[in-house]
């Protein structure tokens, strides 16, 4: 250790204090300092942002920060400009470009990291084009179809998504996130019902969504 | 309020130094205040803070002397609430990064939580926006992250690691 070393006298409760009147690029850059920072020190929640109305023209994220009490905003990489956010799950959130199915591109999205974790294509739903035809055209496919999603568990390598449909309301789609397709649950139903699927807590010991039976 | 002499409480520091300050200051210390609670019956023996030096003490009962006469004035609260922050920001001006670590961990095992807090967001506004190398410096800390580690995270973050502040020493 170098020589002015006193700080390294403060408890763990005090660096956290201090970390926690410290920005959110401010803390990410100081997971940086050393291991023992990154492990221990504790991660309050006084970071409560609310994200805003996403316009498909602009280059950001703007979030409403409740702590700051400004809007504060995060860049898109531009691949992720332009899109559409139908949904959010275990900090995931889940975005579609392209207004047709030909262009059409779905995947999660981490707005810290900017990680982008591609899905399989909608038009590996055999009634996708069907459904979607259906629909206006110019607006974007997915938007026009998909009602629900979740992941089973933050960690995108692991984890399994679940898709439920507006229009074909009786299937159920699945996919990892590196899969080529989806896979279909179908004819589990009877007439007058459809599925509507929530997160389930149990992601510590598998994937797993709980899917509740709506007459 | 009587009008009796208020009651004088004596503290003794690390190095041996006597402070004689009223009960109502001394009550500020929750350590002390939580001795008294404990000890209804304690003496008027000195009551010693081995982990205290007189420079932070005298500093710290400076403070608390201040802030109960804020607190006592009351009712005009937004020309007080300006004194304190004045009063405040000048007490962290006037420490360096080597006195400020003293003053914390005296403050701390004296568990005053107002002065505490002040102190915290001194080193925060101290560090707010600086370089990881500035803060490991600041802190005395080594890097103990192999140099793939580190360009994987800084490569993850990106954002984050962009506009900070030159270091200054």
């Amino acid at each position: 250790m170098t020589a002015h070393a006193p700080w390294n006298q403060l408890p763990i409760d005090i660096l956290s204090s201090i970390f926690e009147r410290l920005d959110l690029e401010d803390r990410i850059r100081f997971d940086l300092v050393c291991k023992q920072w990154r492990t221990n020190l504790k991660r309050t929640p006084q970071l409560l942002w609310l994200m805003l109305p996403y316009d498909p023209s602009s280059q950001y994220l703007s979030f409403f920060d409740m702590y700051e009490g400004k809007v504060r905003k995060l860049d898109l990489p531009r691949s992720a400009q332009g899109g559409w956010f139908f949904g959010c799950s275990k900090g995931w959130l889940f975005l579609a470009t392209g207004t047709n199915v030909d262009n059409l591109r779905i995947f999660l999205f981490d707005s810290i990291s900017r990680a982008q974790i591609p899905l399989p294509p909608l038009s590996t739903i055999s009634s996708f084009e069907e459904n979607f035809t259906a629909r206006r055209s110019g607006w974007n496919p997915a938007a026009c179809i998909i009602s629900g999603v979740e992941v089973s568990s933050f960690d995108a390598s692991q984890c399994i998504v679940a898709t439920t449909f507006y229009d074909n309301n009786k299937i159920l789609a699945l996919c990892k996130p590196q899969d080529d397709r989806w896979i279909i649950v179908e004819g589990l139903l009877p007439d007058g019902y459809f599925m509507e699927i929530y997160p389930s807590l149990m992601e510590n010991y598998m994937p797993a969504f709980y899917v509740k039976i709506v007459k | 309020m009587s009008t009796t002499v208020p009651k004088k409480i004596t503290l003794r520091t690390a190095d041996n130094h006597e402070f004689e300050v009223d009960e109502a200051v001394a009550m500020e210390l929750g350590t002390v205040k939580t001795f008294f609670d404990e000890n209804p019956d304690a003496t008027d023996e000195p009551i010693p803070l081995p982990n205290v030096s007189s420079k932070c003490l005298s500093t710290i009962i400076e403070y608390c002397k201040f802030h109960l006469s804020l607190r006592a004035r009351g009712n005009d609260s937004s020309s007080a609430e300006e004194e304190g922050k004045v009063y405040d920001e000048e007490l962290i001006k006037t420490h360096d990064n080597e006195s400020l670590v003293e003053l914390i961990l005296a403050v701390n095992y004296l568990n005053i939580k107002d002065m505490l807090d002040t102190l915290n967001q001194g080193v925060a506004d101290r560090i707010k926006n600086k370089s990881v190398e500035y803060v490991r410096r600041f802190f005395g800390i080594e890097n103990d992250y192999t140099p793939e580690e580190e360009a994987e995270i800084r490569a993850q973050y990106e954002w984050a690691f962009e506009g900070v502040d030159p270091d200054d020493d």
